[in-house]
């Protein structure tokens, strides 16, 4: 919180049904978001027990300026992943930073497990554990709809946090759903929900932050906006088609994965573009709290569910990452079925990229015969069928056989027992992102925290590249820390990663100021290690070394938009990655 | 030399109805339309003439379309 000398912690044991709040002035070098996530998590973990175990942590943490400027709109989780076993780092939007700070909690750490399931009310007078019994095995919206009805003193200052079935049954890539179109959606923090048979968190309050030098703060809020308002401007294309924008680009850059990462390609981009999605499909656009772009794409789907033209219709956000996964990566070829397998995806309770990435791993071993119906899939696994793949979505989320079960694992584990390795899309033990650009997309991944193109932006990196042009492993390895560890800084804020061209180091430095919190940059620096070194000993007690990594060999058959890799200079940028991660002193 | 530049619907804001004829003088290469069209050259990730994908200094003909395929962008 802003003008505060510490981090108000709220602490919820599930198994004790109880709470504190603990003022921590020793977090405050942690900043915020990540920052205070990150400690937080190495203080309460137990790298001796399995991920989901009653006695795991999760964090969740507003930034250092929530809500208090324009496009610092997101809230951190931090937990070990049941996906890869190790640090486990997930970002949303929608009101939940919002409400947090309303409420006056920087941080939830919440650990245990119930005795049933419950979902928590919490206000600025602390926590309420609800009986959620009649909301286990509901969706997103049956969930969200009752805990509104539920809680209907707190109206619009609030934020529903929920999970689907996929997070009851610990499907290790379940997501957490925020407000209806946000997700914690990577590496399974919707599993760890589930292990504790939390259902969900209603937070709200009403507490008031005045500022106290009104003018020095609307200067800056007011110069702020006006940049990422901007028409034209660094910020506009998010709002205008939004991050679908990457479809065609990708497309005509050979950088587009499609059918399991067979090829970069696809025939006709033109049809299931940001701009074909933009003229047919999309209804209107949201923003979260505190963003003025809205961002946020919301598509009609539309669903005949008998005949005599009964429908049904759907609002569907979509974003270029659903589209790579639950498009062409499963060789979805219309823009109705792929909106159909977001929606499914949204119902169950999923990881829209992992999915995705799960079943083009379960498609390319069925169209080998490497699985059957009859031992596995119980209904054929098609590329293209987007009948077959909502099943199967359904399929993982209700562990519905030993199959599917590990297949809601992660293509790491289920690849193990069935095969098909080298052709299992993940890196670090997640799931690709929609990236296959060179070997910032690739390698940046591996070396990444959280194995997540969103640590380092290694695309951005690969995009300036002309195809072929000599690359200095070094040179890659350097930009990839460094670009890192700026995002554990500007991660505690916690902005957008949108708006990071708005947020330049004086503009961080004017938003501090204008809070009566002078930083320097030797001091934001300081924050950016602080926080990258304690990732570095959390992963490395939890067992991680990116020595160890096995690249899938498709990653070095596909090429990229640079061209074909070599795995040799992959495991140069590696070993040069390592040799700066131990200079990086906090 | 006469070009053809065309673009999606992304480049309105400096190649409104996402098309524009140059005369540009010879030689000229892709990135010269830029210019030209006071295109910001940092939003463009790929140059395509006449349906093929060009390096950035790829030379132009008269006659020829030059296709802008924007920057992949993400979080």
């Amino acid at each position: 919180m802003i003008y505060e000398k510490f981090i108000r912690v709220l602490y919820i044991d599930m198994t004790a049904q109880s709470s504190r709040v603990e003022e921590r002035e020793d977090l405050m070098p942690y900043l915020g978001g990540v920052g205070i996530g990150v400690k937080l998590l190495e203080e309460n973990m137990r790298p001796d027990l399995p991920p989901l175990a009653p006695e795991q942590p999760m964090i969740l943490a507003m930034g250092a300026l929530s809500t208090v400027f324009p496009v610092i709109t997101k809230t951190a989780a931090l937990f070990v992943s049941p996906l890869t076993g190790e640090l486990g780092e997930s970002y949303a939007g929608g009101r939940l930073a919002f409400a947090m700070q309303q409420a006056g909690y920087d941080a939830l750490v919440i650990t245990g497990r119930a005795t049933q399931p419950f979902y928590l009310a919490i206000d600025e007078h602390g926590v309420k554990f609800r009986d959620a019994r009649p909301l286990w095995n509901t969706n997103r919206d049956d969930a969200g709809r009752y805990i509104r009805d539920n809680e209907p003193h707190a109206r619009g200052k609030r934020s529903i946090v929920r999970i689907g079935q996929a997070g009851e049954n610990e499907v290790a890539y379940a997501c957490v759903t925020v407000d209806r179109y946000r997700h914690f959606g990577r590496l399974g923090l919707g599993a760890v929900f589930g292990s504790k048979l939390l259902k969900a968190i209603h937070i709200s309050g009403e507490r008031s932050m005045p500022v106290r030098d009104f003018k020095q703060y609307f200067g800056v809020f007011r110069q702020l906006y006006a940049t990422a308002h901007k028409p034209g401007g660094v910020m506009s294309k998010y709002h205008d088609q939004g991050t679908p924008i990457n479809i065609e680009a990708l497309n005509a850059i050979g950088g587009l994965p499609t059918r399991n990462l067979q090829t970069t390609r696809v025939d006709d981009a033109a049809t299931i573009s940001g701009e074909a999605f933009a003229e047919n499909d999309l209804v209107r656009k949201q923003a979260c709290v505190g963003c003025p772009v809205g961002c946020i794409h919301i598509a009609q789907y539309r669903r005949a569910f008998a005949e005599g033209y009964e429908y049904e219709t759907h609002g569907v956000s979509y974003d270029y990452e659903l589209l790579f996964a639950l498009g062409t990566f499963v060789d979805l070829k219309e823009r109705q079925d792929i909106l159909a397998l977001i929606h499914e995806v949204e119902v169950c309770g999923h990881d829209a990229m992992s999915a995705g990435v799960a079943l083009g791993w379960a498609c390319e071993m069925f169209d080998r015969g490497l699985i059957n119906v009859e031992e596995h899939t119980l209904i054929p696994v098609k590329f293209g069928d987007v009948d077959s793949l909502r099943q199967a979505l359904r399929y993982i989320a209700s562990a519905e056989n030993d199959f599917y079960r590990a297949l809601g694992k992660g293509v790491k584990h289920v690849a193990e027992i069935y095969g098909g390795a080298d052709f299992a899309m993940q890196l670090g033990g997640n799931e690709m992102p929609g990236y296959h650009t060179g070997y910032g997309s690739v390698v940046g991944v591996v070396l990444s925290a959280r194995h997540s193109h969103l640590c380092n932006a290694g695309y951005s990196i690969d995009q300036a590249l002309q195809p072929g042009e000599p690359i200095e492993p070094t040179v890659v390895a350097k930009k990839l820390l460094d670009e890192e560890l700026e995002r554990c800084m500007l991660n505690s804020l916690v902005i957008c990663l949108f708006a990071r061209k708005v947020y330049d180091r004086d503009t961080v430095k004017k938003c501090f100021a204008a809070v009566d919190r002078d930083m320097s940059d030797d001091e934001l620096d300081d924050i950016a290690r602080r926080i990258f070194a304690t990732k570095v000993r959390i992963k490395r007690a939890l067992g991680y070394d990116n020595q160890q990594v096995k690249i899938p060999k498709r990653f070095f058959e596909t090429p990229t938009s640079y061209g074909k890799l070599d795995e040799n200079t992959a495991n140069e940028i590696i070993a040069e990655f390592n040799k700066l991660v131990d200079e990086v002193q906090p | 030399m006469n070009v053809t530049v065309t673009a999606g619907s992304w480049a309105r804001a400096w190649l409104p109805g996402g098309k524009a004829q140059l005369n540009l003088p010879h030689p000229a290469a892709a990135q010269d339309v830029l210019a030209a069209l006071a295109f910001p050259a940092d939003e463009v990730g790929l140059f395509a003439i006449n349906g093929v994908a060009v390096p950035k200094d790829a030379p132009l003909s008269d006659g020829d379309t030059v296709r802008l395929f924007p920057v992949a962008m993400g979080g």
